[in-house]
């Protein structure tokens, strides 16, 4: 079912590239992606023979009977050369079938896709949802703080407040002294930051900057301690579905999503800020000063439509990092999608469904990229009239 | 005489860089008549940019800015804010330098001139359309319908800045500006620009600044002509007289260094040896003191002003060329083979 | 200097009165650029600066410090302590030190993200101007393996490289670095087709220099600002993908210690031990926060724009 869900989605992705752009270009772009898919997944399946031991004789347990490993071995290729046990595995996936996720209680992984994926796709909806709705409007308004006249911050009260919070922390212990701080610092920089101006633009940018250098795991403990441990606004029972209610849905993914989301935030926001600032310093922003345009239109109508295309190829790029977020988000909360099931697959010695989710990961994100770039080439018109580079 | 159409006095213009001030314009006065071409001729970094820039309200934020700027009576340096929202790009607008850049690349060339006429003038969709095909048509762009839905990287150099002057005369202007808008153009380019400019001038009755590094081109198609130097006016005159009797040396210099059909073949070109001096730390005396050959030690003291010496014509010397002082004072540098500034008269050709 | 005749200017009378000097033009005042951000930024780079070398030094030269036990060291009557004078990082599970757990698990990390590094700015870095130098087969080969390599979301190849071989250090090593190479292959063969383009290489390349030299004299030096600054993004983002590795229990097994060991040791009794996540993890942040910070600076000097790179 998925693989018919995705051969269609491949099909129609053909059919418009070579609609759009000319049976050469499609067939380059789609030859390119199937080479990456193909290399991709051998490699899987060349890295699966690196197992130390057998992984049949892994999965199985060492208790297994030989008869059960043999037939294993049979199943997966595993007695013949890595060429023919892909072939085995190619054969077998492009037909559907995409093996056992637990060996022993027989369960196919198509079932655990079926169960998690729509889990797992509905944390990377949110989570890039959330993202894209801190960063569009943070970036837009960072990058036209950024060139406006500067106002004078009182600098000197730095020093002050630095002596006034050692003295504190001497005196009374680091924890006030940290309760203070984040009292009175954090609201004067907000404060500042909000009248706007280059100072607004520093704000945004090195808050950006600093959670970019916040591991997404630190940030998901972080969360969980606050909302989870210390109050119990979020549950930890795991996710569910829309047929549960919209609130029980929003409710059991809320927090997941937004630490995923806050974890690219910064990426976004970091990418639409300087290309969009590099834009305001192009020769036709001043035309459209010029020709008197108000800032909201030179804005919103000249300046961003570019940077959104930049923005597109970078969230298509993402997709992999908004991944690597995912199964450490879902570790964290005990969300039982797809992530939780890797880790938990790894931790079992389960190889096998590893390897084609690995490979099918892989092939959804190369897919994914091969449509952003097609969607980037009919949006922007100096790339679809070819005379691109 | 009635009251100019745009008047600049005093005006000051400075920014802020990290290395520190830089001082773009220092007491500059411009006055333009209704219908008139001025044109502001000088090297780069003279100011000759910045100045209109600054009456286009188009500086940045790190500028400093004094002096005066009226335009039809109305002081542009404080306009009320309903006005201000529909005069720059209305009353005053503005042709760039470089046609490629100057248009947005991921918008259609339609849109781009519509979009001043729809905010400011509040035409219908259709309306506007109309009026920008027609606008195309005068600046000569063949199958205007069709250019409307291209996008600017489709079409040529001298095409996009015949869509650029369409887009600066969208809102019938007054007064346009032009910033050396053949500069980054061919040659064979440029004289059809300049005519086309010149010709929409006549039919308007618009004013114009026509901003350019060349004195050639700014002679026959301007009334008047301002000689610019380090943020300063050196010489300005009548398009007619300034010619046959500049009085500046600078104004000699760069009419030396003007190829003229009329040399022979190999007449070697003059240039004007030394450099601009640096707008961060700018001499005290006449700014052109150093690269000037008449310069006398009372040059490099204090700064002269600029003086009128005859109708429209003015002056910014102590030394003005033809005066029987600056004579003297070029012959006793010539004998002494460096003026008094240092610039040294005879190994000048080795420094270029 | 030419004696030509002044072109129609006769001496004609003039007035020759001496005009009055004009007012000396006073200079406007202009206000300071980035009112004292300056200062703020040079403060906060010297701050960073000063985190960085204190994590390396400890790292190094962590067991000679007085405040410091030995991190294995069990203490049954000091269990889950919070922070304290004696333990400023307070106490873990077993009543070990967690200060000393720190510094013995930044060894290792800081070890990891440092051999990774080195081996991907040799590798990667050779891959990518290779490719980017001599075009043709070499920059098909390298593009493919990339761009194979790249299409895979980095944390799921390492676990998968770190499960199917065994979690030793070597392997860790090993994973990561599979993932830095290819990331620092493609960054450096942009920069390589950017400055294989310019005038003075082109120059060279007429006056008959051989290849090999001209990629040793003028490509490298001006490939090395990007390298550079890459290296110090690198280690930051080394660091956090073998933290988060070990977190999820996949990097070197215990009794290593690690960042994120430490970390996944104290999530488990969290309410108890909250100062065994937030105290190593504000170490983690502030190390990698340096270390981008540096970066992203020597990014800014050398005017590289991270767009047209990646």
């Amino acid at each position: 079912m998925v693989l018919a869900l995705i051969l269609i989605a491949f099909a129609i992705l053909a059919i418009w590239v070579v609609r759009v752009a000319g049976w050469r270009f499609a067939l380059q772009r789609l030859g390119g992606s199937s080479l990456i898919i193909v290399l991709v997944t051998f490699a899987t399946t060349w890295l699966l023979r690196q197992v130390p031991g057998d992984p049949c004789l892994t999965a199985l347990g060492t208790g297994a009977n030989q008869e059960a490993v043999d037939l294993c071995r049979l199943e997966r290729g595993l007695d013949k050369n890595v060429f023919a046990q892909y072939w085995s595995w190619a054969r077998d996936v492009l037909s559907g079938d995409l093996g056992f996720a637990f060996y022993k209680n027989r369960e196919t992984l198509s079932n655990v896709l079926q169960a998690r994926g729509p889990r797992s796709f509905w944390l990377f909806v949110y989570g890039q949802t959330i993202a894209l709705l801190i960063s569009v409007p943070l970036g837009i308004w960072s990058a036209y703080q950024a060139n406006r006249v500067p106002r004078k911050i009182p600098v000197w009260l730095l020093p002050i407040f630095l002596v006034a919070t050692l003295a504190l922390a001497i005196t009374g212990g680091w924890t006030l002294s940290a309760i203070i701080v984040l009292a009175v610092l954090v609201p004067l920089a907000i404060f500042y930051g909000l009248r706007g101006g280059p100072a607004g633009d520093a704000l945004v940018n090195t808050s950006a900057f600093a959670l970019l250098s916040i591991p997404v795991f630190v940030i998901g403990e972080t969360f969980r301690y606050i909302f989870a441990i210390e109050r119990d606004w979020y549950d930890l029972i795991g996710y569910r579905s829309w047929g549960d209610g919209v609130g029980a849905h929003l409710s059991s993914v809320w927090l997941p999503a937004l630490v995923l989301g806050l974890s690219v935030t910064p990426v976004y926001l970091r990418l639409l800020r300087s290309d969009m600032i590099q834009n305001l310093q192009q020769d036709f922003v001043a035309v459209a000063k010029a020709k008197g345009m108000s800032n909201r239109h030179i804005l919103f109508r000249h300046v961003l439509r570019p940077s959104t295309l930049t923005l597109l190829t970078v969230a298509g790029l993402n997709i992999a990092q908004i991944i690597n977020g995912a199964i450490v988000v879902e570790f964290i909360y005990d969300y039982d999608g797809m992530g939780s099931y890797l880790i938990a697959a790894v931790a079992r010695r389960e190889f096998f469904p590893i390897q084609t989710l690995v490979a099918l990961v892989a092939a959804l994100f190369v897919f994914a990229n091969t449509l952003i770039d097609v969607v980037y080439t009919t949006v922007d018109p100096r790339v679809s009239a070819g005379d691109d580079k | 005489m009635s009251e100019p159409q745009l008047k600049v006095e005093d005006l000051r213009v400075a920014f802020a860089t990290p290395r520190g001030s830089v001082q773009a314009i220092d007491g500059l006065n411009i006055s333009l008549e209704q219908g008139e071409t001025l044109a502001i001729v000088g090297e780069s970094g003279s100011g000759k940019s910045v100045t209109v820039r600054t009456v286009m309200n188009l500086l940045p934020s790190t500028a400093s800015i004094e002096g005066n700027i009226t335009f039809d009576g109305l002081d542009l340096r404080n306009v009320p804010k309903d006005r201000a929202k529909h005069l720059w790009g209305v009353d005053v607008a503005m042709i760039f330098q470089d046609p490629m850049t100057s248009l947005n690349p991921v918008k259609r060339i339609g849109s781009q001139i519509t979009e001043s006429m729809r905010y400011h003038l509040k035409y219908s969709k259709g309306q506007a359309k109309a009026k920008a095909i027609e606008l195309l048509t005068q600046v000569g762009i063949p199958e205007p319908e069709k250019r409307m839905r291209q996008y600017p990287h489709e079409l040529s150099g001298g095409m996009r800045q015949r869509v650029v002057i369409a887009m600066a005369l969208a809102c019938e202007p007054k007064l346009l500006i032009a910033d050396e808008p053949t500069t980054a153009l061919d040659v064979t380019v440029q004289k059809h620009i300049l005519d086309l400019l010149g010709e929409l001038q006549r039919e308007r009755g618009m004013s114009m600044i026509l901003i350019t590094h060349d004195l050639g081109v700014a002679g026959g198609r301007a009334d008047q002509i301002a000689v610019m130097y380090a943020g300063r006016i050196m010489e300005e005159a009548p398009a007619s007289t300034i010619f046959s009797s500049m009085r500046h040396p600078y104004t000699e210099a760069l009419f030396e260094s003007i190829p003229s059909v009329s040399d022979p073949s190999h007449t070697r070109l003059t240039p004007i040896p030394g450099r601009p001096p640096d707008l961060l730390n700018l001499p005290t005396g006449c700014r052109y003191a150093a690269r000037c050959r008449y310069a006398q030690v009372s040059c490099t003291e204090a700064l002269p002003s600029l003086e009128s010496i005859g109708t429209n014509h003015s002056v910014a010397c102590y030394l003005p060329v033809g005066s029987s002082a600056a004579i003297d004072a070029r012959a006793q540098n010539e004998a002494a083979g460096v003026t008094a500034a240092g610039l040294d008269l005879h190994s000048n050709m080795e420094i270029l | 200097m030419s004696d030509t005749t002044d072109p129609g200017v006769g001496t004609q009378a003039f007035p020759s009165t001496p005009k009055v000097p004009s007012a000396p033009s006073k200079p406007i005042k202009v206000p300071r650029r980035s009112g004292g951000g300056n200062w703020l930024f040079r403060l906060a780079a010297a701050w960073l600066i000063f985190i960085i070398s204190v994590t390396i030094l400890f790292a190094i030269f962590g067991d000679a410090l007085p405040l410091l036990s030995d991190p294995t060291l069990k203490d049954a009557s000091a269990i889950k302590q919070g922070p304290s004078w004696e333990h400023p990082f307070g106490t873990a599970t077993f009543g070990q030190d967690v200060l000393s757990r720190v510094v013995e698990g930044g060894k290792i990390s800081l070890f990891v993200a440092t051999v990774v590094t080195a081996i991907g700015i040799f590798v990667g870095g050779a891959m990518g101007l290779l490719a980017g130098y001599y075009r043709g087969w070499v920059d098909t080969v390298v593009r493919l393996l990339v761009n194979t390599t790249l299409s895979i979301p980095a944390l799921l190849l390492v676990i998968f490289i770190v499960a199917v071989r065994s979690q030793s250090l070597a392997n860790v090593i090993f994973a990561v670095t599979l993932l830095a190479i290819p990331a620092l292959a493609r960054i450096v063969r942009a920069s390589t087709l950017q400055v294989a383009d310019r005038e003075y290489v082109k120059a060279a390349e007429v006056l008959g220099a051989k290849r090999s030299s001209i990629l040793i004299r003028e490509v490298l030096p001006n490939v090395m600002p990007t390298l550079i600054s890459f290296a110090f993004l690198t280690t930051g983002i080394i660091l956090v993908a073998e933290s988060t590795l070990s977190f999820l229990g996949l990097s070197v097994e215990a009794p290593t210690i690690t960042w994120g060991s430490i970390i996944s040791e104290g999530r488990i009794s969290f309410a108890e031990t909250p100062h065994m996540v937030f105290l190593p993890a504000l170490v983690l942040f502030l190390t990698v926060l340096s270390l981008n910070f540096v970066g992203d600076q020597l990014l800014k000097r050398y005017d590289i724009k991270e767009a047209a790179i990646g």
